[in-house]
């Protein structure tokens, strides 16, 4: 009687433990999103959170990852490091996060970036440009999806001496960004291709409208093309303004124009510009990216994905991808996942290398072009320069590293 | 005239007897106590929102010096601020300062420029003086975020000194309440004693105080050096709270913050800085955990505040304490 009983209450409390253990596996894995939704990154953002929403919804339809559901629970950083701070440690406090993602500005990123390593919550930056964070503060835990400066400085460079371009001059905005990207590509392409000169480096104010000086100044050396590390109105100003001085006649342009551009500048932007984008929805013709662009413009009354949200989707997917083949959220796991696994995403077949846990993502060049296909011009002939080919060598990651850490 | 409503006369509170601007010491302690309980026993989540409240009633403190007593309105005191964090960056990154040296450094690098800035400001008055603060922090803002190869640019310095000097957030928490309370003492010291009686006079009526041989512009420098000073002491702890320096800790943003943290807190009283700080802080940290639109709750506070009591918080709470202290 006593050996039945005991055997009854043996099975409650094993039925109750696999009761139990079954809840805990149902529960839902969290991720924290802390990005610009507004202040100076809002304008990017919010193609990034529609995007993220509708990955999140074909993850969750097709049973989630690791075999549970994903919450995402959404905090505004305000473009500001202080407040993306504080919204960090509250995600991580409060709302127990498995994994970290979002991010926009580089003084963001770089603000939770330390939080991340502090409490061991796994990072993945979807849409930050900035290599500081996993190149020379690099720590476990910090991941990121898409091309940063050095990327893409080493990207600009090969599309250059690619180019009939002997004579070049530079023009990049006097910030962080414009500086090291300019840095970048003369030094990357005098490896490639010694003979092309840099004639003049300008450097035009942040914020600075007024280029005229600053193209009659570049107009002056009579250059093949102007390499314009210039965005938004900087790029506005300088193809307007350029006009008057025949620039596009006199000269080729090369410079950033990722689709919020095209959207916002239209006709403004004519034929024959070099741009380069980070994920542009029409030059993406995948079966996952057609779907994807389909849902979107359906969800968002035909409006088209900019460049942020394409990468935040991928970014979602990368993120569940890495969980699933991890078998949950423990963040070594995660990584090793994450370093181990070819992800089939919209911009191809991408992979993450382990000395700075950032993927291998192509920057993609080409020339404008107005087309009947979209009521704003696109890249034409777009070449792609594969993430693999201007990652920055182990070397060039020591040193910066060695450098941070003096 | 209630203290805090208006700016103080020469019939109104602000000369009283001495007695009423002693430090009250139990008060004093008992706040400190409650203060330090409350970090030793809250969760990490309300420890981070307290140091905050403590570092901003440092910086609006410092900031309410020149507004409610010196005559001055600083349109870029952010600046001061933001040098006290770069203060502590730069002189461990690019001068090898042991860390307890770069502590030290943030505020006097606050002061220095204070001091360079403040002798540009003192030549004009009014709106004035305040447009030429502004245009220094401008200039400021500028060279912090364009001189990359120095200040990090928009990224920023990282990694020069641990996150809350490795401490346990209640431990930095009890060292942050130590260094604040220290500090706002002496602000209390600076405006309740014969330097800040002619701060005061100064920026009352500056005609009749140059009658008596105070020059206005020598006074405002002192009270611009000051305020710049304890403005970097908080600037400086934020870095350390932070662990990082980015160049929004000298912009606007953050000196708008300190303007309405004092107004809410009430202009002409020596509280403002702290009630302001209190309210501002608590409502950012905790009710935009849950409403989205806090800032909007902010701005009918103060909406309220100013029409209700022009002299804010600290006109209520003067009104509702002399009102209780009338009654029989």
């Amino acid at each position: 009687m006593h050996r039945k009983k005991l055997l009854q209450i043996s099975t409650v409390l094993v039925l109750a433990m696999g009761l139990g253990g079954a809840a805990q596996a149902a529960d839902p894995i969290k991720i924290g999103y802390v990005g610009g939704i507004s202040g100076p990154c809002g304008g990017l953002t919010h193609s990034a959170v529609k995007a993220m929403k509708i990955a999140l919804e074909e993850i969750n339809a097709a049973g989630g990852a690791a075999g549970r559901q994903i919450e995402v629970v959404w905090r505004d950083s305000k473009t500001k490091p202080d407040e993306g701070a504080k919204q960090t440690r509250d995600l991580i406090l409060t709302e127990k996060v498995d994994v970290l993602t979002g991010v926009c500005s580089s003084s963001v990123f770089m603000a939770i970036n330390p939080i991340s390593k502090q409490y061991g919550v796994p990072l993945v930056s979807a849409i930050s440009g900035t290599h500081k964070a996993t190149v020379d503060f690099g720590h476990p835990f910090v991941f990121q999806t898409q091309p940063h400066t050095l990327m893409e400085g080493k990207a600009l460079a090969e599309y250059a001496a690619r180019q009939d371009w002997n004579n070049i001059v530079t023009m990049g905005l006097d910030y962080e960004w414009g500086r090291t990207t300019v840095k970048v590509f003369t030094e990357e392409l005098a490896k490639l291709k010694p003979e092309v000169k840099i004639s003049t480096q300008l450097w035009p104010r942040f914020g600075e409208t007024n280029l005229t000086s600053y193209i009659t100044a570049a107009l002056a050396e009579e250059p093949d093309a102007i390499m314009g590390v210039l965005f938004g109105s900087g790029t506005n100003s300088l193809i307007k303004q350029g006009r008057s001085y025949g620039l596009l006649e006199r000269t080729e342009l090369l410079t950033f124009l990722s689709t919020e551009s095209y959207m916002a500048l239209g006709k403004d932007i004519p034929d024959g510009v070099h741009g380069w984008a980070r994920g542009p929805f029409y030059a993406l013709d995948s079966d996952k990216a057609k779907a994807f662009i389909a849902k979107y413009r359906e969800a968002h009354d035909g409006e088209y994905p900019n460049d942020w949200g394409m990468l935040a989707y991928d970014a979602m997917h990368i993120i569940a991808g890495g969980i699933d083949a991890a078998g949950g959220a423990e963040p070594e796991k995660f990584r090793q996942a994450l370093g181990s696994t070819t992800f089939d995403t919209m911009r191809g077949p991408l992979k993450m290398r382990m000395i700075d846990n950032t993927f291998n993502a192509p920057s993609y060049l080409g020339v404008t072009m107005m087309s009947d296909a979209y009521p704003f011009p696109t890249m034409s002939n777009v070449t792609v320069i594969p993430g693999d080919i201007t990652l920055p060598s182990e070397d060039t990651v020591k040193a910066l590293r060695a450098a941070a850490a003096k | 005239m209630a203290r805090g409503e208006g700016p103080p006369t020469e019939s109104g509170s602000a000369l009283q007897g001495r007695d009423a601007y002693s430090i009250n010491w139990r008060l004093v302690a008992a706040v400190v106590l409650l203060q330090a309980i409350l970090l030793v026993v809250s969760p990490p989540l309300l420890v981070f929102a307290l140091i905050e409240v403590m570092i901003f009633a440092l910086y609006a403190s410092a900031l309410n010096l020149l507004l409610s007593f010196s005559g001055m309105v600083s349109f870029g005191h952010a600046v001061y601020f933001g040098l006290g964090a770069y203060g502590l960056a730069l002189s461990i990154t690019h001068f090898d300062f042991p860390i307890a040296l770069g502590i030290v450094a943030g505020p006097l690098v606050a002061a220095f420029f204070g001091l360079i800035y403040g002798i540009l400001c003192v030549q004009l008055t009014a709106i004035y003086a305040a447009m030429l603060t502004l245009a220094c922090a401008e200039v400021t803002y500028a060279v912090v975020f364009q001189w990359f190869d120095v200040t990090g640019g928009d990224s920023g310095i990282s990694g020069h000194v641990p996150t809350m000097l490795g401490l346990a957030p209640y431990q930095f928490g009890l060292v942050v309440l130590c260094v604040v309370t220290v500090a706002i003492l002496m602000l209390w010291r600076v405006v309740y004693s014969p330097l800040g009686l002619t701060i005061r006079a100064v920026g009352q009526n500056p005609a009749r105080a140059a009658a008596l041989g105070h020059g206005r512009k020598s006074i405002q420098l002192i009270a611009f050096v000051i305020s710049a000073f304890f403005s970097g002491v908080a600037g400086t702890l934020f870095g350390i709270f932070h662990g990082n320096v980015f160049p929004d800790y000298v912009g606007v943003l953050f000196t708008v913050d300190g303007l309405l943290m004092v107004v809410l807190g009430g202009l002409y009283s020596f509280g403002a800085g702290i009630y302001g700080a209190i309210i501002y802080k608590l409502l950012d940290n905790l009710a935009a955990h849950y409403f989205q639109y806090w800032q909007l709750v902010v701005g009918v506070i103060i909406v309220v505040v100013v029409l209700v009591s022009p002299s804010g918080i600290a006109g209520l709470v003067r009104r509702i304490v002399d009102r209780f202290e009338r009654r029989p």
